[in-house]
């Protein structure tokens, strides 16, 4: 499938925005090696957390390529709701229905979400850092694991019973313990890809719940 | 922000837990416009059983929108005319500018650009 056009990043109002990178195009790749799965899911509410660019939502709208899907998508940045919008709007001719809203993570969302996909800021910094205007899209504290560990908790509210979960991670977060975290939620997980990208290792990392935790 | 989406948004200020207040939040000096949407009714039959109906209609009667059923209607797949308007009042009927008061604590989220502002700051969370 072809990567959605983000060309209006270029413009300087856009800046603030992260721009796709090696991650980005690693969990594009995931999502579509997991197109089958998320077609047969028929997911009703899609949710992005920190969209930036848009550029996932909107390719996750190309692989439902279907108007049975709202996509709700968060950011505490304003010019990345503005930078959603122009995304999905020059990739298609009929609009999916996506919806931004500006918010911390998930706060105020009360509905379940069938998808949901996380590339947080998981780079490891000075806690201070987090949220900032500069670092915000990057920065991820302690283990670069604060940003993604203060949603976990949070996911069992959100999530639908038969909903998945995609994360993207790097070795320096330790994925395989953010799996073991998650167990400890209700939830079971898997490495789905793995690519090493310079001296980074890059993680997409699969979730959904433990059925017998269900009742 | 169409109006879909408030049936999924509450307040999130730390403390203010009671489902019966902080849900729906009361849209105020609401600048609606109307948008086009691609009409889909699989989409909004299987949507309905998700639906806070009570939410959707006081909601809707408060923005002088009074063509929902009060009573959560029952076999909407076979009912066109309701399903028109459904998918005219979820996803057709757009809030551009206005805010959206909790009926707990008073919080004010703005609406800005149809973009819902639930940010909060760290010592609100």
């Amino acid at each position: 499938m072809n990567t959605p056009y983000t060309s209006h990043l270029r413009q300087d109002e856009f800046k603030s925005v992260y721009d796709p990178s090696e991650d980005t195009f690693l969990l594009l790749d995931a999502l579509e090696n997991d197109a089958k799965y998320i077609q047969n899911l028929k997911p009703l509410t899609c949710l992005e957390i920190g969209t930036g660019s848009g550029i996932v939502t909107t390719f996750l709208a190309k692989i439902l390529d279907t108007q049975q899907t709202i996509y709700v998508a968060t950011d505490i940045n304003p010019m990345a709701t503005k930078s959603l919008l122009l995304t999905v709007k020059q990739n298609f001719d009929t609009v999916p229905i996506v919806e931004p809203i500006l918010t911390n993570l998930v706060g105020g969302l009360s509905c379940k979400f069938d998808l949901i996909v996380f590339n947080p800021p998981y780079v490891q910094s000075e806690s201070e850092e987090i949220g900032t205007k500069l670092f915000a899209a990057t920065s991820g504290g302690i283990k670069g694991r604060e940003v993604m560990d203060k949603l976990f908790p949070q996911l069992d509210t959100i999530m639908s019973d038969t909903g998945v979960f995609y994360l993207v991670a790097i070795q320096v977060n330790k994925p395989k313990e953010i799996i073991e975290v998650m167990e400890g939620y209700g939830f079971i997980g898997e490495i789905l890809l793995s690519r090493r990208c310079g001296i980074e290792l890059l993680y997409i990392l699969k979730f959904i719940r433990n059925k017998q935790l269900l009742q | 922000m169409r109006l879909i989406t408030h049936n999924m948004l509450k307040c999130h200020v730390r403390g203010c837990d009671d489902s019966s207040k902080n849900f729906p939040l009361e849209i105020q000096d609401a600048q609606l416009e109307q948008i086009e949407a691609e009409k889909n009714d699989a989409f909004l039959v299987r949507m309905f059983p998700r639906l806070e109906w009570n939410a959707l209609v006081s909601t809707a009667k408060n923005l002088s929108i009074n063509n929902l059923p009060e009573k959560i209607p029952e076999n909407i797949e076979e009912d066109q005319a309701l399903l028109e308007i459904l998918h005219t009042v979820l996803l057709e009927t757009n809030v551009k500018e206005g805010r959206m008061v909790c009926r707990g604590c008073g919080h004010i989220y703005a609406i800005k650009n149809s973009v819902p502002n639930m940010l909060l700051a760290e010592h609100e969370i």
